[in-house]
């Protein structure tokens, strides 16, 4: 509607309610809205079926929602058979309806993300409405408080099959942006309520084949930093989106819509990072859930808000890296003194006569970052100790807390600094397809195609170094048109971080492990298949901020021949040089009872667009085979 | 899961062992909110005690104020966040304390309602309370009691 025409309309409206009862005024605004609605036909828009969560695929008449109760609706009996149109009209109607009883049920209370998209749609001021009170609504959102929307990514933890892939969470900002109030910012969790001992086995089967209810959930974001960073030691990195006031708004008040709702939980596909997505699509209006697609992980959030950041921009405000509180201890211990860092470990090491005066010799400033590294380093200890082990730090730290006491207030500790990390979502995706050319000495060239739904190696580790990987399967294609599995891996995991911890009697070893099939190209059959499963544990150093070196002792067990064994293993990593550039170099000493052998592997990655990487790989031991080709991320 | 049954049963006793304080909303102890907010009051309206082992087993006490639930507008505001806090940052808490500045510290500073005239009062304090015989000794519900009396009897502090 033309400018003019509006300011008629609404000082017509204006008019009317003065000189006519209330009522007709009212029922004459709800059916201009209802008519404005119908003419832009917002029944079937994108939108809407977003804000009713309809499931795709289904006609624009009566849809399935995905959500689970009927009370998130205000006309459907069943979640099955959504009638749009019928619930959009009910939802103007009821936006309109008098202010009458209890505060906090109005429609505008429940469903101010409709209200909101409805009013700007149809050009509606929002004055028009009738005053409510929806003081529940206005507690959680304070539009004269709030500063941005962050999305959180929260790193993967191997305690946890289901946290695995890493998670996903919102965090609200409201006042000022100096960190320290980050703590007190409002997070929002998307997760399956899981009952108390609920065994692993149950767990896993009911988290893939969707037998758990889960919901939205709010706490002060101290709750999930205590949780993540102190207690399970993950790193997060906090996505501040660049969105108008206007989407901050649409987003919050949906997030308050559903949390008086639930949905069914899929560990795979529609989890933390579907929800969240969803909300992304939403506002954004670009598309971020896959169409066809059993998985959906975490990470796949970020590398997608990326991309569209690339491509059109006014998505990420920053990001920010909230190390663990593991991390942040072994950062800052590093950058104190050699002399403090040895009194502190003569302190940590000498625990039984442990209440001395701490670092009586030196300086107050020194004395004082000694205690207040040591009161990090206890507070960092103390977490997942038993009781008994846990009194005896803690009458350590109350001894320190006393001597801290007693010098003056403020903390000098040094910053921390943490090299060779990289934003995870700037990488290309977690899946992969890839397809090379290998030749094997004496054998003609082959066509080699790789695929992953997740394949994370320690070249694409972003600095961390974890591996994880699921699935990979890679096929040759011979000349003949023949096709055989060359390689299979179930599953593949490592941590090669540096190990180097500044704490005395504390080694942070790496560990590695992978289980599979893999053909065994003329050695000990020609081109049999054999299962096998390796671990091992070693070393890892940070030598730069894009070089790491590391050890390992490998044990390997496999179904055809040699039916165990071991192997010691060198090796070198250059992560993300010039952000383009990754390559890995590792040799490998099998002791045989026949014969001794050195293995080699060299691969190359170099990162041509976004999403595409060149590839080149080299292994070597009784022949070499060489490969090279080019891999697409997703 | 294990650990907050063993820090639950720990903290069993002192559950048990508060008493019922007069019932002022404006200067409510640990005991009070912990009884009557959250999922131990919405599941034992009626039993002071047991609400207070559900919320302490349950989470640590963190839902004793959590966001949509249904308890009582006496249950939202500083105190009790400022009683939440305390509870589930106290190690970082006692660092802050000591060293009279921090992020958790700023964090109950912006709670309580406190002016940064507070922080060597409360400093102070804290340091008495952390010199006391048997501090090492009390559970982590005991010394939150006495963080969160230090920060409740100062002046420049509104909870």
């Amino acid at each position: 509607m033309p400018k003019n025409a509006q300011s008629f309309f609404w000082a017509f409206f204006l008019f009317f309610s003065i000189c006519c009862s209330a009522n007709a005024a009212e029922e004459f605004v709800v059916e201009s809205v209802i008519d404005k609605a119908r003419q832009l036909k917002l029944a079937q828009s994108e939108t809407w079926g977003r804000l009713l969560h309809i499931e795709e695929g289904a006609a624009h008449g009566t849809s399935v929602s995905s959500v689970l109760d009927t009370k998130f609706f205000l006309t459907a009996d069943s979640v099955e058979s959504v009638d749009r149109e019928r619930e959009l009209l009910a939802t103007i109607r009821a936006l309109f309806s008098p202010a009458e009883g209890a505060s906090n049920v109005h429609a505008q209370c429940q469903y101010p993300a409709r209200s909101l998209w409805l009013l700007k749609q149809t050009d509606t001021p929002s004055a028009v409405l009738p005053d409510v009170d929806c003081d529940d609504l206005h507690k959680w959102v304070k539009p004269e408080l709030l500063r941005s929307v962050s999305l959180m990514m929260v790193t993967g933890y191997f305690g946890n099959p289901a946290s695995s892939f890493g998670h996903i969470m919102l965090k609200v900002n409201n006042g000022d942006s100096a960190p320290v109030a980050r703590l007190l910012d409002e997070g929002v969790n998307y997760g399956a309520a899981v009952p108390e001992n609920e065994s692993m086995l149950v767990y896993i089967l009911k988290g893939i084949f969707g037998g758990y209810r889960a919901e939205f959930t709010t706490k002060p974001f101290y709750n999930a930093d205590q949780v993540y960073t102190r207690t399970e030691f993950r790193d997060m990195w906090e996505y501040e989106l660049d969105l108008s006031q206007y989407q901050q708004m649409l987003f919050l008040y949906h997030v308050w819509e559903l949390t008086r709702t639930g949905f069914v939980y899929y560990f795979a596909d529609e989890n933390c990072a579907y929800r969240l997505a969803e909300l992304l699509e939403l506002v954004t209006g670009y598309r971020f859930t896959p169409k066809r697609q059993f998985w959906y992980a975490p990470i796949s959030v970020f590398t997608r808000l990326h991309q569209l950041e690339r491509m059109h921009g006014g998505l990420i405000k920053r990001v920010t890296f909230v190390p663990s509180s593991q991390r942040e201890a072994y950062s800052v211990a590093r950058r104190l003194s050699k002399e403090q860092r040895s009194l502190m470990n003569t302190y940590i090491q000498s625990l039984g006569e442990s209440f001395q005066i701490v670092g009586k010799e030196l300086p107050v400033e020194a004395r004082t970052q000694l205690l207040d590294m040591l009161l990090m380093y206890y507070s960092y200890k103390a977490v997942g100790l038993s009781a008994e082990e846990k009194g005896e730090i803690t009458k350590i730290k109350t001894n320190l807390l006393s001597q801290r006491f007693e010098l003056p207030p403020g903390n000098r500790l040094p910053e921390p600094e943490y090299i060779g990390l990289n934003d995870p979502g700037s990488s290309p995706g977690p899946s992969r397809l890839k397809v090379a050319v290998s030749e094997r000495e004496a054998q003609s060239p082959r066509l080699e195609i790789s695929y992953s739904p997740y394949f994370q190696d320690l070249l694409r580790s972003r600095g961390d170094g974890m591996e994880f990987s699921v699935a990979d399967f890679v096929a040759t294609v011979e000349s003949s048109g023949r096709v055989r599995l060359k390689e299979f891996t179930l599953l593949s995991l490592a941590k090669a971080e540096s190990t180097a911890a500044p704490f005395i009697g504390e080694r942070d070893y790496s560990w590695r492990a992978k289980l599979g099939t893999k053909e065994n190209a003329g050695r000990v059959c020609d081109f049999c298949t054999s299962a096998y499963a390796t671990a091992g544990v070693g070393l890892s150093w940070q030598l730069s901020g894009v070089v790491k070196a590391y050890g390992f002792a490998d044990a390997y067990m496999q179904s055809r021949s040699e039916p165990y064994g071991m192997k010691l293993v060198v090796g070198s990593l250059v992560n993300d040089l010039w952000d383009k550039v990754s390559a890995q170099l590792e040799m490998s000493y099998v002791p045989r009872a026949e014969h001794r052998e050195l293995q080699g592997i060299a691969k190359l990655n170099l990162l041509l667009q976004s999403n595409i990487e060149l590839t080149a790989e080299l292994e070597t031991a009784d022949d070499y085979r060489f490969g090279m080709g080019v891999q697409y991320r997703w | 899961m294990f650990k907050k049954v063993l820090i639950a049963a720990g903290l069993f006793a002192t559950a048990l062992a508060m008493p019922a304080q007069a019932n002022d909303k404006h200067q409510r102890d640990f005991g009070d909110i912990l009884g009557e907010c959250g999922l131990g009051a919405m599941l034992f309206p009626d039993d002071r005690t047991i609400a207070i082992i559900t919320n302490i087993t349950w989470d640590l006490g963190t839902t004793a104020v959590s966001s949509n639930s249904s308890s009582a507008g006496t249950c939202k505001g500083g105190t009790v966040e400022a009683a939440k806090l305390v509870i589930q940052s106290y190690p970082e808490l006692e660092n802050d304390f000591a060293a009279g500045e921090g992020e958790h510290l700023a964090a109950l500073m912006s709670v309580a309602n406190c002016s940064d005239s507070a922080i060597p009062a409360l400093r102070a304090d804290f340091a008495d309370v952390v010199s006391a015989d048997g501090y090492a000794g009390k559970s982590q519900l005991d010394k939150a009691e006495a963080m969160y009396g230090v920060v409740a009897k100062n002046g420049a502090c509104a909870i």
